[in-house]
């Protein structure tokens, strides 16, 4: 009897979870559609800011920036770990943080010095525990970034890069691909290239347009280049929102299917033993009467 | 036929405003800067200050607070680029 108690108790349990993992799936499922809307909606800003910055790095030709320049000797070299403060979303956290620890091991080998930046406390939990202090770990928004948190973010990395403190940023986060798939992925912020951002600009019909800048294009240009930065922080911390959203969709759908299968594996060794404790009794009740005849 | 300027104001979290207007005035750093229909290409840079746009067919202007960013025009097409437009009433 006991048993069937305990069986009981279990079933419970497992239900109060699939009650628990569902209602994140469905949640998860909500915020999904808020971060998609969140990067489409900052779409447009960076389009444009791509566009005004590729017209104004052709117009002002070949200008020299401290965020343009490419430094040859890379010696201090600043790893931005984009995860989240949450966990309970499957690989989501595990992925960016053993890229993380790769690249980091992998510059250290080399001899760099290496400054490391977590978003999100799992990340600065994880490289605190094994005795990594971050540089800076910035915690408390990875569900929902501002622009203003990328802002400050990226004011950071700009004013270290431009004191030449640091000669190569890189980023890790993960990739929103579609609401199933998050890659993580490794990019270079700094050195900006300006090939790139002229390209971005160059389809554009009327680029041979000539321009008046206000007040003049090195001006435009040296704000210009610390918002792209900002745009960039800003898209990588939404792209990552949003994957994390998406991941822990995925890995709550998952724990409730595995809850379900639980219950049903259970129910059936519930309804065995109690049948087997029926088939007992009636046994004994049979043993008993014929005992009593006899 | 009266010319009119597509304007576009763009911030990161959204796009506050798209449409046809007969003129903007946005603030530089060195002041304010009014663009009619047909003006040369121009790129600028803003400052703390208002952004005025004067819908076509409508008497009121659209008055916005804008914090920094930029501006483009070329060829009747305007981008306002800024961190953020706060709706402000006409003055």
């Amino acid at each position: 009897m006991a048993n069937l108690k305990e069986i009981k108790k279990r079933i419970n349990a497992t239900g109060a979870m699939r009650q628990v993992t569902r209602t994140m799936e469905m949640v998860s499922t909500a915020k999904i559609r808020g971060a998609q809307n969140r990067i489409e909606h900052a779409r447009p800003y960076a389009a444009a800011l791509a566009k005004i910055l590729g017209r104004v790095t052709k117009a002002a030709g070949n200008i020299a920036h401290p965020l343009l320049e490419v430094r040859e000797d890379v010696q201090r070299v600043m790893i931005v770990a984009v995860a989240s403060d949450r966990g309970q979303a499957g690989a989501f956290n595990s992925n960016v943080i053993h890229l993380t620890e790769a690249r980091l091991n992998e510059h250290r080998a080399a001899g760099h010095t290496v400054e490391l930046v977590s978003v999100g406390r799992k990340v600065a939990a994880y490289f605190r525990y094994r005795g990594i202090e971050p540089d800076l770990s910035v915690e408390g928004h990875s569900g929902s970034p501002t622009y203003e948190d990328a802002k400050a973010l990226a004011d950071r990395i700009i004013a270290e890069y431009s004191a030449a403190e640091i000669d190569q940023v890189v980023l890790i986060y993960n990739r929103f691909v579609n609401v199933a798939t998050q890659r993580p992925e490794i990019t270079y912020l700094l050195p900006a290239k300006s090939e790139e951002m002229a390209d971005d600009g160059a389809d554009e019909a009327g680029a041979a347009l000539d321009y008046l800048f206000e007040p003049s294009a090195e001006s435009v240009l040296e704000t210009l280049l610390p918002s792209y930065v900002e745009s960039l922080v800003f898209k990588a911390l939404l792209e990552s929102a949003a994957s994390e959203h998406g991941a822990r969709r995925t890995a709550m759908k998952a724990a409730t299917d595995n809850a379900e299968t639980m219950i049903n594996t259970l129910t059936r060794s519930y309804n065995r033993a109690r049948q087997a404790a029926i088939t007992t009794e009636i046994a004994e009740i049979v043993g008993g009467a014929a005992a009593l005849e006899g | 036929m009266a010319r009119s300027l597509l304007v576009e104001v763009v911030t990161p979290d959204a796009t506050v405003f798209s449409g046809e207007v007969e003129s903007v005035v946005v603030t530089t750093p060195e002041g304010e800067l009014g663009v009619l229909p047909m003006h040369a290409p121009l790129v600028a840079r803003l400052g703390k200050g208002q952004l005025r746009l004067r819908p076509v067919g409508k008497e009121a202007a659209q008055v916005f607070t804008t914090e920094g960013g930029y501006f483009q025009v070329a060829e009747d097409k305007a981008i306002v680029l800024t961190d953020s437009a706060q709706a402000a009433d006409a003055a």
